[in-house]
């Protein structure tokens, strides 16, 4: 009795082990060789484990099959088993089937869709190349790579390719996350204040600028003079939409379809007024003033300051004649006499040169754009000037044009120019090594990528394993029967010894 | 002689776990002696733990005695000692890891990480002991802590946070630097955040430094003397020293917080490249003209213009560094002067004692993981020790089962027929 015990006990095992080594198995090689697939930046959150719900979908299917030939076939086992193995076979053999007779067209589409589309041919594996496992992972890795490369560059973040918001609006208006846009809104719609670009805006506001200004380009017109003007226009004319906004007009009388305020028709006094409350973050000329006056008379009081005045003579600096440093410190200083005086002292055309600009001296007019790259406020609940133009391609680059410089400078990713990522006091930011219409075929591969992603590679990869395991799943199925009709047999054998 | 190795298998058990903790725990009882009982936090809990087991281990002993010969009440009263071993040991950790990750992230607002303690704790509890020493030296350097030959600087630190001048000077400060300082940056904008972030960009700077922040004028800070950075540094060893302190005149004051004060540390910004770019020789030109005289004046006036209202509103010292032939800027903070860590190092100071109990247990977490295999071990041992002395003989195991079915009748078959029929006929009872 203890000897057909002990049978039992290792046809149990046997039959556990055979069960284990066939969906069990399969689901566990199909979730290695996923691994790229889940490793890569461009999965989406379902894509990237399709691969391992398609094996457990098929392993269900099996599970039901078996129950529904348990009820079917009662009393034959033999036949039960033989029924299960055909549909076992027939679904692992599924994904391969798919892969080898309609998948292939479907890759084919996507990649022959991208390569009209300007993309080379060379980019794409074929599909034979891509069914091979050693390649796929190779095409997803240097995929990964590529998008390491980019965030690096424009100091995006890996850990948060979702997007990122440092906090609340300066104003303390609503923040909104759109998770289909993976970006964080202000009441504007513009982006939040301290919002850290998600790879798909990063993508999506550089495509809107280099595809605009190539496309201006294209008809030989440049699309920052074409902004600059259209923005004048904007400003100068008393009767435009901006004017309107500006001065609370009703939203019945703009040009603009649909026009909504967004709190109500003061905003933008309320922002930007007098005692707005937008320039408690930014330098104002009012502030700037008084930083000079206080500047000014702080300085004129010190004896220290005096006698070095005294001894400018001796410096190696050409003084111009008339030019008394020392009487223009106090606090009347303005913000016209320091530019004067630094004018005077020669050193204007060095700032000039500092911003880009060729001029021998510079202007107040200057100094304020200077100051308005580092300091200047959108409120989040004002609309900008840009957002009243009619030309939509102007207005989409006008958007991405802000958000790549302006925002991105303040969150220490610049997306666009010659320098970009973070510049702060110690970095002057990261030479932008790719080209316009390198940038957006990059995109347009990733494009490709991402729909071959979502489309293909799960299958692959399910067909990858399949392939090699749909004999061993049947003929492991098969054992396992075999071994359960033996334990059967065993206990059988187990009660007739006992009767005997 | 049973009772013998019963008592030594118990001491190796859960008490030499306890003494295990303890002795692991003394860097933590050295740093944090000041705090009461908040670092034995760890070392209370693994005495809890040995207390109930102490007390099962006990009871459970005496069931079984009052239940000897009875095998089955006896093996149920020694299994409930091994899972009860097995519950206070790693049972508990098991469960709490899921939730302690989290719990002290939001605890620390994300600046102390589970992982970062785990192993680390020694190297933390150092940290924090440091913390503390740090801020007595700094405010004994600035009058806020007065020191004579009777208290001398070395007495405070002994006395440490049991000190109520220290535990109130610490409270009244912090609050000053958090209210008027870190809250009035986090409720105007993203952008300390961004600074702490490794995003500190210019635009971000200059919203931190001119942005319009509200101060609450009830928030007094505690100061009795000011220090400042010497401005103007030529000298080839010189550090950046503070001058001599000077008294003032108001010991409690409203102050103003810069972002500088809140990082904690100085920024040095090296304009050795522009300046050669200018083709003038500074340091040699302010060396050979003697300058340098004037100029640090002149830095103390800058300083001046930045504490106005107008400007940042908030002491923020500029200085220069002319050694070894570099021009550096040099943007110190007030808060080391004043006798303040920056903002994070001061919030942790502030909840310091919290903060150890919390390290307290990770040595606690740790032991109670690897020595717990020994006390289900030892538990086990012992559970067999009685089960020998008091269970009683073991029972004839039932057979499998009791078919009461009629037999099959099998009469005048082979070997292989009967088999077979009776094999057919338990299949079908089992369907």
């Amino acid at each position: 009795m203890e000897k057909v015990r002990r049978k039992i006990t290792i046809l149990r095992v046997l039959q556990v082990v055979f069960y284990a080594l066939g969906f069990p198995l399969f689901l566990h090689l199909v979730m290695l060789a996923n691994k790229p697939i889940a490793e890569s930046y461009l999965a989406g959150n379902i894509t990237a484990y399709l691969a391992i719900i398609i094996a457990a979908v098929l392993w269900v299917v099996v599970i039901l099959i078996q129950l529904l030939f348990r009820a079917i076939c009662r009393k034959n086992r033999m036949a039960r088993a033989v029924w299960v193995a055909l549909f076992a076979a027939v679904i692992t053999l599924a994904p391969v089937l798919y892969s080898d007779f309609l998948l292939k067209n479907q890759y084919d589409e996507i990649v022959d869709k991208y390569v009209e589309d300007g993309l080379s041919e060379g980019n794409f594996y074929n599909y034979e190349k891509i069914l091979t496992a050693y390649n796929l992972e190779g095409v997803l890795k240097n995929l990964n790579t590529d998008v390491e490369e980019y965030v690096e560059v424009f100091n995006l973040e890996i850990d948060a390719l979702e997007g990122k918001n440092y906090g609340g609006n300066g104003d303390g208006s609503l923040v909104t996350f759109d998770e289909e846009a993976q970006a964080y809104y202000s009441p504007n719609g513009m982006f939040s204040d301290g919002y850290l670009f998600s790879l798909k805006q990063a993508i999506a506001v550089q495509k809107a600028y280099y595809e605009n200004k190539l496309a201006y380009e294209a008809e030989g017109k440049d699309i920052d003079m074409e902004l600059a003007k259209a923005l004048v226009a904007l400003e100068n004319d008393p009767s435009s939409d901006w004017n309107k906004y500006k001065n609370g007009a009703s939203a019945s009388s703009f040009d603009k379809e649909g026009f909504e305020y967004i709190d109500s028709e003061d905003e933008y006094e309320l922002a930007y007024g007098e005692d707005g409350y937008a320039k408690k973050f930014y330098v104002t000329d009012d502030r700037l003033d008084a930083i000079v006056s206080v500047i000014g008379g702080k300085l004129g009081s010190s004896e220290q300051v005096k006698a070095l005045l005294g001894m400018l003579p001796m410096l190696p600096i050409d003084l111009p004649e008339g030019l008394d440093i020392g009487s223009l410190l106090t606090e009347d200083l303005t913000v016209d006499q320091l530019i004067d005086v630094i004018n005077g002292l020669g050193l204007g055309k060095t700032l000039a040169g500092l911003m880009g600009s060729t001029a021998e001296t510079i202007t107040k007019d200057d100094l304020m754009n200077l100051l308005a790259g580092y300091s200047n406020y959108q409120s989040p609940s004002t609309y900008p000037i840009f957002y009243f133009l009619e030309d939509e391609a102007l207005q989409e680059y006008a958007y991405a044009n802000y958000y790549a410089t302006t925002h991105g400078t303040k969150v220490g990713s610049i997306l666009v120019g010659e320098k970009v990522g973070a510049i702060t006091l110690d970095n002057g930011g990261t030479v932008n090594p790719y080209s316009a219409q390198g940038l957006l075929d990059m995109f347009k591969y990733w494009d490709a990528q991402t729909e071959l992603i979502n489309a293909v590679y799960p299958i692959v990869t399910v067909r990858s394993i399949a392939l090699k395991m749909s004999a061993s799943i049947v003929f492991c199925l098969l054992a396992a029967y075999w071994f359960t009709s033996k334990i059967d047999d065993q206990y059988a054998m187990l009660k007739l010894a006992k009767k005997q | 002689m049973k009772n013998v190795l019963k008592t030594i298998l118990y001491i190796i058990g859960f008490p030499a776990l306890v003494a295990l903790v303890a002795y692991n725990s003394l860097i933590v009882y050295e740093e944090g002696g000041t705090y009461g009982f908040w670092p034995f936090v760890g070392l209370i809990i693994a005495g809890v733990c040995l207390i109930v087991y102490t007390i099962i281990f006990i009871v459970t002993g005496k069931n079984s005695k009052k239940n000897k010969g009875n095998r089955k009440k006896v093996m149920k009263s020694v299994a409930t000692l091994v899972v009860m071993s097995f519950v206070l040991t790693s049972g508990i950790w098991l469960v709490v890891d899921i939730v302690l990750p989290d719990i002290l992230k939001d605890a620390t607002d994300g600046t102390r990480l589970f992982h970062q303690l785990q192993d680390d704790y020694d190297a933390q509890a150092e940290v924090h002991g440091d913390l503390l020493e740090n801020y007595i030296r700094m405010n004994c350097a600035n009058g806020n802590l007065p020191c004579s030959d009777d208290f001398t600087e070395d007495d405070w630190v002994e006395a440490g946070y049991s000190s109520p001048e220290v535990q109130e000077l610490l409270t009244q400060n912090f609050k000053s630097m958090d209210v008027n300082g870190y809250k009035t940056f986090t409720s105007n904008g993203p952008w300390l955040n961004m600074a702490n972030d490794s995003r500190l960009t210019i635009p971000v700077l200059v919203h931190l430094v001119l942005n319009e922040r509200e101060v609450n004028e009830e928030v007094t800070y505690y100061l009795s003397c000011t220090m400042e950075p010497k401005t103007l540094v030529t000298d080839k060893d010189g550090d950046n020293v503070y001058k001599k302190p000077v008294a003032n005149e108001e010991v409690e004051t409203v102050l103003h917080w810069t972002i500088l004060d809140m990082q904690g540390t100085s920024m040095n910004i090296d304009l050795t490249g522009a300046v050669s770019g200018l083709g003038i020789d500074i340091p040699g030109l302010i060396e050979s003209l003697g300058l340098g005289k004037y100029l640090d004046g002149i830095l103390g006036t800058v300083n001046e213009a930045i504490a106005d209202p107008a400007l940042a509103g908030a002491e923020l010292y500029i200085g220069l560094d002319l050694r070894n032939d570099k021009v550096q800027l040099m943007l110190t903070p007030a808060a080391e002067s004043r006798g303040m860590h920056g903002y994070q190092n001061s919030a942790w100071l502030n909840s310091n004692n919290l903060l150890f109990a919390v390290i307290s247990i990770f040595p606690a977490r740790q032991w109670l993981y690897i020595w717990g295999a020994v006390v289900i071990f030892s538990s086990v041992a012992v559970a067999a020790l009685r089960v020998k002395q008091y269970g009683g003989k073991k029972e004839e195991l039932a057979d499998i089962d009791d078919d009461e079915d009629e037999p099959i009748d099998t009469k005048g078959m082979n070997n292989y027929e009967r088999t077979v029929v009776s094999a057919l006929h338990a299949r079908n009872k089992m369907k």
